[in-house]
């Protein structure tokens, strides 16, 4: 996963440079590029929007960038949670907070490596133990 | 003469309320907003028994009296001269007067607004936010009820898997200008993810302030999460 997303870091400035060495453009300046999020820089999702920069177009001219909402990356968030740590094959989530929660499911943990709730992002991991010396 | 004499029958009329004011004397307030106020006070006594019966007191039959017998029919009411006291000394209203008068003693209703306001339901439905689970994951699963149920077709989704493999919204905008504030969108959630907060202020300048994205309406969750669990939790046993 972490892999990944440094593929896609270091992919996206390869991209602009080889895009700007072949075609003869005239450069132009370095945009500056706003962090998408106040925890991740780049998007996350294929088709998501880039967060526009200051002075990207006439749409944003004069529109105070910071003053924008600009709430923090859930994905970077989630990742940033603890992973729980269960003793047995099955987790439990139902979001944690009683009635308002998300509906509650069981996640099957025999696969190595923690799994994520569908729902919360919790991640769910099964205890290590020694297979079958009791 | 007259006058007089009317104004006299008008103070032995009003006799029983100064009697009563002086009782309660400690608490002249309260007794004052009895006098004017009460209904007890000014309901009048209905009889709902015997209206068939022919021998009703209130209608009494012409044939029980005899002949040359005159029976007054209004015999338990107002006599003239009292009528004649509320008509000319124009008591209505004086009890009118006495009701602003009360008014002008008690605590006003009015608030300062903008600094004060007044309660509002945890069912009102004002501007939208997105919420988030307390691990910080968009509650959101991208299940576009909400924009099937819309009926003013005010909300758009796109969605699309992240990088790290969960399938969320890449884009949830509301037309604020279409909303009608319905409220379908938050009965149709099946996680509670859009909600309609408490917020009735946020007029803006220009239109396009008024299409909201998903950042606007994560950043509102984000800044009224805990007003909004609290409302979430106070109605959570009637739906």
């Amino acid at each position: 996963m972490l892999s990944r997303h440094a593929v896609v870091r270091l992919a996206r400035p390869l991209a602009r440079l080889s895009s700007g060495s072949s075609v003869a453009i005239p450069p132009v300046e370095p945009k500056q590029v706003a962090p998408q999020a106040p925890n991740y820089p780049t998007t996350w999702s294929t088709s998501q929007a880039p967060r526009p920069a200051g002075q990207s177009g006439p749409r944003f001219e004069q529109t105070i960038m910071e003053l924008q909402p600009n709430p923090p990356s859930a994905m970077q968030m989630v990742a940033e949670e603890p992973i729980r740590v269960v003793h047995g094959r099955k987790a439990v989530c139902d979001g944690g907070v009683g009635p308002l929660g998300h509906p509650k499911i069981f996640i099957n943990l025999d696969k190595p490596g923690p799994q994520p709730c569908g729902y919360c992002g919790i991640r769910y991991e099964q205890a290590p133990h020694h297979a079958h010396e009791h | 003469m007259a006058i007089l004499r009317q104004l006299v029958v008008g103070v032995a009329a009003s006799r029983p309320l100064a009697t009563r004011l002086a009782t309660s004397r400690p608490s002249i307030l309260a007794a004052s907003r009895l006098l004017s106020t009460n209904s007890r006070q000014q309901a009048q006594h209905v009889d709902h028994t015997n209206h068939l019966h022919p021998g009703h007191p209130k209608s009494p039959p012409l044939q029980t009296s005899f002949p040359g017998e005159f029976k007054d029919v209004y015999a338990g009411g107002p006599s003239a001269i009292e009528k004649a006291v509320h008509l000319f000394f124009f008591t209505e209203i004086l009890r009118g007067m006495w009701i602003v008068l009360e008014q002008f003693f008690r605590p006003p209703y009015t608030i300062m607004y903008p600094f004060e306001k007044g309660p509002l339901s945890p069912r009102f439905r004002g501007e939208h936010a997105l919420r988030r689970y307390p691990s910080g994951e968009e509650r959101c699963i991208a299940c576009k009820l909400c924009e099937a149920i819309c009926p003013a077709q005010a909300i758009t989704i796109e969605s699309e898997a992240r990088l790290d493999g969960s399938r969320k919204t890449t884009r949830y905008d509301i037309d604020m200008t279409k909303c009608i504030y319905c409220g379908f969108c938050q009965e149709a959630c099946p996680v509670d993810a859009i909600v309609e907060t408490q917020n009735q202020e946020f007029s803006t300048e220009t239109r396009e302030e008024l299409l909201y994205n998903k950042e606007k309406l994560l950043a509102n969750g984000d800044r009224a999460e805990a007003e909004i669990a609290a409302n979430l939790h106070a109605d959570h046993v009637y739906r």
